[in-house]
Order: structure tokens, then C-alpha cells, then sequence
């Protein structure tokens, strides 16, 4: 059962929440896969894909801080039977995602060494791990957000 | 009987009221003895499998039955 406990959060709209999922998840593909499959000599490009990183850092950060993002790692015990199986749906698609991605780069890895692929070096490796580290915290989130079916305005 | 005093009562968030009221969830059967114990009615008089008959369809049977 609820308790009267409040968090602090960032209340943000579904619309909000969905369109800032976006930008993250965007931002992580193109700064983070952009930085690992480039090598870049410091210039404007390199530049521009920092930015783009910390774009996506922050607006994971800000969606880990919104109502979407505290519901995801509120106690059980303080979320009702509707929220808890929402969070659970979400949780289950993300770690089904996540598989899939893990899954993929196995294979990416064990083809790429027979086929002569591109296969990344330490530096691009850690891009990818933190790329995959952000999508795990960002996702709940973002799926709780795109699956809200609350009318605009519901408290 | 608000929406959020209804949710105070019986421990939930009112949001989810809404969606009991708009029929997009099926609660617990704990969460619907609860909701029936604060209007003091059986459970079946709240929740049902199927839809329930119109307000004037009831009424118009109860007439047919008593009368």
C-alpha cells in the first residue's frame, strides 16, 4: 500500500517525457556509436559529438529525475498494483532490449573476427559500454513514459 | 466522494481510480473488496466480467418484477 512519502522529482507531461526519450536515445546512438566507430583528431567533429554525448547524458539525467524515471525506482511497496505492474511491463521490454542488444554485439564480435569486420578497439569499447550503461537507465523510463495511457491532465 | 479520497481510502493512486472508472483495469480482488467495503456494498455491485446493463434497463426490470 502507498504511503504519503513524495519524492522529489521533475513532473513532466507524457509529451514531454516521450519527445526527451527521444533526443536521449538519439544522442546516445549518434555521440556515443558516432565516437566509437570515428576515430577523430580533436576538430569540429569531435566537438560536435561531445556535445552530442552531453546532450544525451543530461537528458538522461533529467529523465531519471521526472516523474517517469522516480516511478522506476520507487519501492514496491510504495507504488499501487497498476503502477507496480506497469513498471514490471516496463522492466521486462527493457531487459528484453537489452538481451537483444548484448546478444548482437556477441555476434557482431564473433563475426567480425572471422569475417574481418570492424571490431572496436579499448577506447571505442568503453564508448559503446557507457552507450549501453545510459540506454539500461534511461529506458524504464522512456517505456513508463510512451506507454502512459492517463488522460493529459490526470492527477 | 472524490476521486483522491476514494484513492486515500483504499490505498491507491487516484490515477488508477480513473482507470477503474473508465474500465482500462481490472483491479486485485483485494483492491476491489476494498473499494466495496468503503461504499458498504457487495463486490459484484461495483465489478463485473461482463458490462453492465443501463441504469433505466435495470430500473425498467426492477419495475416489471415488483409491480
Amino acid at each position: 500500500m502507498r504511503n504519503a512519502t513524495r519524492d522529489f522529482q521533475i513532473m513532466m507531461p507524457a509529451s514531454r517525457a516521450r519527445a526527451l526519450s527521444v533526443v536521449v536515445i538519439l544522442s546516445l546512438l549518434v555521440g556515443y556509436i558516432g565516437m566509437a566507430a570515428l576515430t577523430l583528431e580533436p576538430g569540429p567533429l569531435d566537438i560536435a559529438l561531445t556535445i552530442v554525448k552531453l546532450v544525451g547524458l543530461t537528458g538522461a539525467i533529467l529523465l531519471f529525475l521526472s516523474n517517469y524515471g522516480q516511478m522506476s525506482q520507487r519501492p514496491e511497496s510504495r507504488l499501487d498494483e497498476r503502477e507496480a505492474q506497469i513498471r514490471n511491463r516496463a522492466y521486462v521490454l527493457t531487459h528484453q532490449m537489452m538481451v537483444c542488444a548484448l546478444f548482437a554485439a556477441f555476434f557482431w564480435v564473433e563475426a567480425a573476427g572471422k569475417l574481418g569486420w570492424w571490431l572496436p578497439d579499448a577506447r571505442a569499447a568503453a564508448e559503446m559500454i557507457t552507450a549501453y550503461a545510459m540506454a539500461s537507465m534511461a529506458l524504464p523510463a522512456a517505456i513508463l513514459a510512451w506507454r502512459d495511457q492517463s488522460p493529459a491532465g490526470e492527477a | 466522494m472524490t476521486r483522491r479520497e476514494l484513492a486515500d481510502a483504499v490505498g491507491v493512486n487516484p490515477q488508477t481510480i480513473g482507470f477503474l472508472e473508465r474500465g482500462e483495469y481490472g483491479p486485485s480482488l483485494a483492491l476491489a473488496l476494498r473499494i466495496a467495503a468503503v461504499f458498504d456494498v457487495p463486490v459484484e455491485a461495483l465489478f463485473s466480467l461482463g458490462p453492465f446493463p443501463a441504469l433505466g434497463e435495470q430500473l425498467a426490470r426492477l419495475h416489471r418484477e415488483f409491480l
